[in-house]
């Protein structure tokens, strides 16, 4: 069956789109004229089952009358009608939907370290002991693998406890020099309060060439800072320990909170232990490496002012929205 | 770690104030965690990391606080306590004071006895000492085994002489199924499993080694004689037994740490001093010690020119000799190498790489410059970033809110999910009502959508996450899953699918062919299909279960879901879309209605419509479905949109009226429809 409707809504865009008289004049003989696609669709109702043929009739002489009436308002004014509108009403918006605040803070990240010449990488979740802590310089009698402290299967294999899983995957298969960030979930037995959560995010640099020192190690995370927090952020480095970098550091970010310039502890960072090198067979003497962690709820926390790291997790569409 | 500013002071040249301490150590790397003003000083925490544990006591922050400022660290001094004219007669060589029979375990153990003391408080200068750092005072004695814990880092016991059966010390392994009451108000008697060392008499254990001292043999009012513990435990068995029996002390943490055999001498005297001098006594000349030959201080070689090159920094030999003199290390220059002598309080040197990391720290990363440009080798986004970027945002247009979820879920949930496979779990020792490795992340959706519920969200709520799924019987068990939920609304699958496609043709690229075949799916969707892109499998859709919505906490809400393996494609590149010139004639449309029984899916009709290759056909387009009034049960009334146009010309009606003829006819004996034209 012939679709009036989509007939008239052809012709109604098509009479709205004729800008002046003779786009106007070209339309009523396409449309209306003797030969004009009305008079086509009459035709059609041969086509049409009898007992329809009363309703078809109806419809034909309802577009008809459309056509005329809306080709006669053109021909009065020359001009659409003008609907009132009342320019000060509030917005709807569509319904789309959003982003979790955790990933869109992964994205910027990656997206500064990536114009840093950082290649993003990913790496599994499910991890063995070596790529989590033997490679990583963390001996087998070391605390950090105490049951207590981790999520293990009991077949030696455990939930990450840190990305720097990642480091030991991408050096495995990579020879330097090697400028990569791993972004991604971490797994620590923690009970769940507002600071603590047994599930945690974090973005994972590793820099190995000829030549790398802590000056290069400096200069990139405050790149970073200054991309990320703006040109006034600022960088501090505290000696640490950390098994897997020698020698270490804490690093701590000054970011713009509620319109004020603080320090916050960011993460871990240093010069990659040669042993770890060593693991993955690359000679120490001959190449050197950076390598950090930063802490991605602390850096999104703190931006937004979010005081408790449970909502992230128990996502409330109220609180998602809000970034 | 807890320290008394004035206690510090005490070890140096010059006193350094509070603020003084707090910002040499802080840049030392042992920054303060807090400041506070007490009676009879003032106390300061620092936070520790766990190589140094040389540095949990007084003497060993002064030592950093020298080395970093200049000072002098200035080591208590003291009486000789052998002087044989205050000691009482010589130990008697034929002893058998100590037997040790574990040396792996307890590298050096070493006593002495002093006899006749008299148990009171203590002086004032080592009560104040020790209150300003928040300990609570007991009497001489104990208090000079914590005075000597957190002035020189060494932890000690004083055992009741009299209250040691036999009169001896053995050093063993616990004895399965031996009793154990620790010290303590609170205590309780704990059984014993064999694997810890303890410190025994001829009888029972009297301490578990290095974790805690025993009741029975515990120094009281009325104690006289004394035997004095000073020894070295190995780290990893006093975590053994700490951790086995949730017993923490400030001694299981200084040995865990790492004490060498080499510091243990020293302290006894120390120890054994401050309790002459506060509790009287008199002690027999000599110590009983037990232990292996005592082995050399380590010698560690650093090259300047290596540590320039790895830190980047243009530090001059007289520098680097000057921090190492310093630490205590006492380089000496050879050639083109600085040879070094490692104190024994630091363990955690043994390598060159451990003494660049002196310099530095003596250097301090403020200092460090900052280039202003840094190199950079230009890197394209790999695929996958790219596409994790543009799923999640075409996702968010189609009205889904993104979550991030736990990986752990229920076990019996995750059982449910695999059809009664059991799930990834954690080992056994983790009680938690969350353990097992999540198949799927729809439970974790439904958890959401539930908690939103509870907290008044509107009906029509659509959730995505793309996260790691864990199934026991695939490779890898570890696979990437983008999840999908959705309140069902009026348009059924619809809106669903739409989102389906958008990350198909996100994935697949231009041209990228979504088919749904109903069926196959898992077993709690009902009802499910199979969804494939570009003829793979690519994951399932359909309605969750009731059941599995119910027992979420979901009554009132029909919920649909898409499972996505999107894995494989996540890092295939797709070809660029190839540009089309836009359409020069317009097209025409038919509408068909065909009333076909409930089964009959869409995916069947659209197929019948296909095997046809009608001329002219540009596509098939779902309009409508009606059920209700007017049709019979079990039937439903779907009505397809066709779209015909010629390349060259524009179409006239008639050409498209055999064609929709065949398909009036195709769709009659396809799919046994009813249809009017």
């Amino acid at each position: 069956m012939v679709e009036l409707q989509t007939e008239q809504d052809q012709a109604l865009e098509a009479l709205a789109a004729a800008g002046d008289a003779d786009a106007l004049e070209a339309w009523r003989i396409a449309w209306l004229g003797s030969k004009g696609r009305l008079k086509g669709l009459m035709g059609k109702i041969k086509d049409v089952a009898p007992e329809d043929r009363a309703a078809f009739g109806q419809g034909m002489n309802a577009l008809k009358t459309t056509l005329e009436s809306a080709w006669a308002d053109r021909q009065q004014d020359g001009e659409p009608d003008v609907a009132p509108l009342d320019v000060t009403e509030p917005g709807t918006a569509a319904q789309a939907g959003c982003r979790h605040v955790i990933t869109k803070t992964i994205e910027d990240m990656l997206d500064v370290f990536g114009r840093m010449g950082f290649t993003p990488v990913t790496g599994p979740e499910l991890e063995d002991e070596r790529h989590n802590f033997t490679a990583l310089n963390i001996p087998d009698a070391h605390p950090a693998r105490e049951p207590i402290d981790n999520f293990y299967l009991g077949d030696g294999r455990m939930l990450r406890s840190q990305t720097s899983t990642v480091q030991i995957r991408v050096l495995d298969d990579t020879p330097p020099p090697v400028r990569i960030v791993a972004a991604g979930r971490v797994y620590r037995p923690d009970t769940h309060d507002a600071t603590h959560y047994s599930m945690f995010h974090q973005v994972e640099g590793l820099y190995v060439d000829r030549n790398v020192t802590i000056v290069d190690l400096k200069s990139t995370l405050l790149a970073f800072a200054h991309a990320f927090f703006g040109e006034e952020a600022e960088v501090r480095m505290r000696p640490s320990f950390f098994p897997f970098t020698e020698p270490s550091a804490e690093v701590d970010m000054k970011m713009k909170i509620k319109g004020q310039w603080q320090w916050v502890e960011l993460g871990g960072c240093g010069m990659v232990d040669p042993n770890v090198l060593r693991e993955v067979g690359i000679d120490p003497e001959e190449w050197t490496g950076f390598a950090f962690g930063l802490g991605v709820e602390r850096i999104a926390m703190r931006k937004h002012g979010i005081a408790d790291i449970r909502w992230l997790y128990e996502n409330d569409e109220r609180f998602l929205r809000r970034f | 770690m807890l320290t008394c500013v004035d206690w510090i002071n005490d070890y140096l040249d010059r006193p350094a104030d509070a603020a003084e301490q707090a910002e040499l150590l802080t840049a030392a790397g042992f920054p303060l965690e807090g400041t506070e003003d007490v009676a009879g000083g003032v106390q300061q925490d620092f936070e520790m990391t766990s190589n140094r544990g040389d540095c949990t006591c007084h003497v060993g922050l002064a030592r950093e606080i020298a080395a970093a400022s200049g000072r002098t660290l200035v080591l208590p001094t003291f009486a000789d306590i052998y002087d044989p004219e205050t000691c009482g007669p010589d130990i008697d060589p034929n002893h058998d004071l100590i037997h040790n029979h574990e040396f792996d375990a307890c590298p050096r153990y070493t006593a002495h006895i002093i006899r006749g003391v008299k148990i009171g408080p203590s002086p004032d200068h080592i009560r104040t000492r020790l209150e300003v750092r928040g300990d609570v005072p007991r009497n001489n004695v104990v208090d000079a085994t914590n005075f000597v814990l957190f002035e020189l880092g060494q932890p000690t016991h004083a055992f009741d002489l009299d209250k040691l059966a036999g009169g001896r010390i053995e050093v063993r392994m616990a004895r399965k199924g031996e009793r154990f009451l620790p010290l303590g108000e609170d205590a309780v008697e704990i059984e014993l499993n064999g694997t810890e060392l303890v410190i025994a008499d001829a009888e029972k254990p009297v301490a578990l080694a290095g974790v805690k001292g025993g009741a029975d043999a515990a120094v009281t009012e009325s104690t006289t004689n004394l035997l004095i513990e000073a020894a070295t435990f190995d780290p990893l068995m006093v975590r053994h037994t700490s951790r086995l029996h949730n017993i923490a002390s400030d001694s299981s943490f200084r040995f865990e740490r790492g004490v060498s055999p080499l510091q243990v001498d020293f302290a006894a005297e120390r120890l054994c001093r401050l309790i002459l001098d506060s509790a009287g006594g008199v002690m027999d000349n000599g110590m009983v010690g037990a232990c292996l030959k005592m082995a050399d201080l380590l010698q560690v070689d650093i090259r300047p020119d290596r540590c320039r090159s790895l830190l980047g920094l243009d530090i001059d030999d007289t520098t680097m000799i000057d921090s190492l003199t310093r630490l205590g290390f006492a380089p000496v220059a050879d050639g083109d190498t600085l040879h070094c002598t490692v104190p024994c309080h630091r363990g955690d040197i043994t390598r060159e790489v451990d003494l660049i990391e002196e310099v530095m720290r003596m250097h301090g990363f403020g200092p460090v410059p900052v280039r202003e440009r840094i190199e950079v080798k230009p890197v394209t986004e790999p695929v996958d970033a790219r596409r994790r970027r543009h799923l999640a945002d075409s996702l968010v247009a189609e009205g889904y809110v993104e979550t991030v979820t736990h990986s752990l879920t229920d076990a019996t949930q995750a059982k449910a999910l695999l059809g009664g496979t059991d799930p990834l779990q954690l080992d056994e020792s983790r009680a938690m009502a969350e353990d097992a490795l999540r198949p799927s992340l729809v439970t974790s959706l439904l958890k959401v959508r539930k908690h939103n519920a509870d907290h008044g969200a509107a009906h029509g709520m659509r959730l995505f996450e793309l996260g790691s799924a864990f199934m026991p019987d695939t490779d890898p068990q570890e696979q990437l899953e983008l999840c999908l939920i959705a309140d069902e609304g009026d348009d059924g699958i619809r809106p669903l699918r739409a989102a389906v496609d958008q990350v198909a043709r996100v994935l697949g690229g231009d041209g990228a062919q979504v088919r749904v075949d109903a069926g196959n799916a898992p077993e709690w969707m009902s009802p499910g299909g199979t969804i494939h892109l570009n003829g793979d499998t690519f994951g399932w859709l359909g309605r969750i279960d009731p059941s599995v919505t119910a027992a979420a906490g979901l009554d009132d809400i029909t919920v649909l879901c898409a499972i996505l393996r999107v894995a494989p494609w996540m890092s295939v590149g797709t070809e660029d879309a190839a540009a089309s010139p836009p359409p020069a004639f317009p097209s025409i449309e038919r509408d068909v209605s065909a009333i076909v029984e409930e089964a009959v899916s869409w995916t069947a009709m659209a197929d019948t419509i296909a095997a046809l290759d009608l001329p002219m056909h540009e596509g098939t387009r779902f309009v409508t479905v009606y059920r209700g009034k007017g049709m019979d049960a079990g039937h439903k009334s779907v009505t397809l949109r066709l779209t015909f146009r010629a390349d060259d010309r524009t179409l006239r009606h008639e050409e498209v009226d055999g064609p929709m003829t065949r398909v009036v006819d195709a769709l009659k004996t396809g799919v046994d429809a009813q249809v009017r034209s």
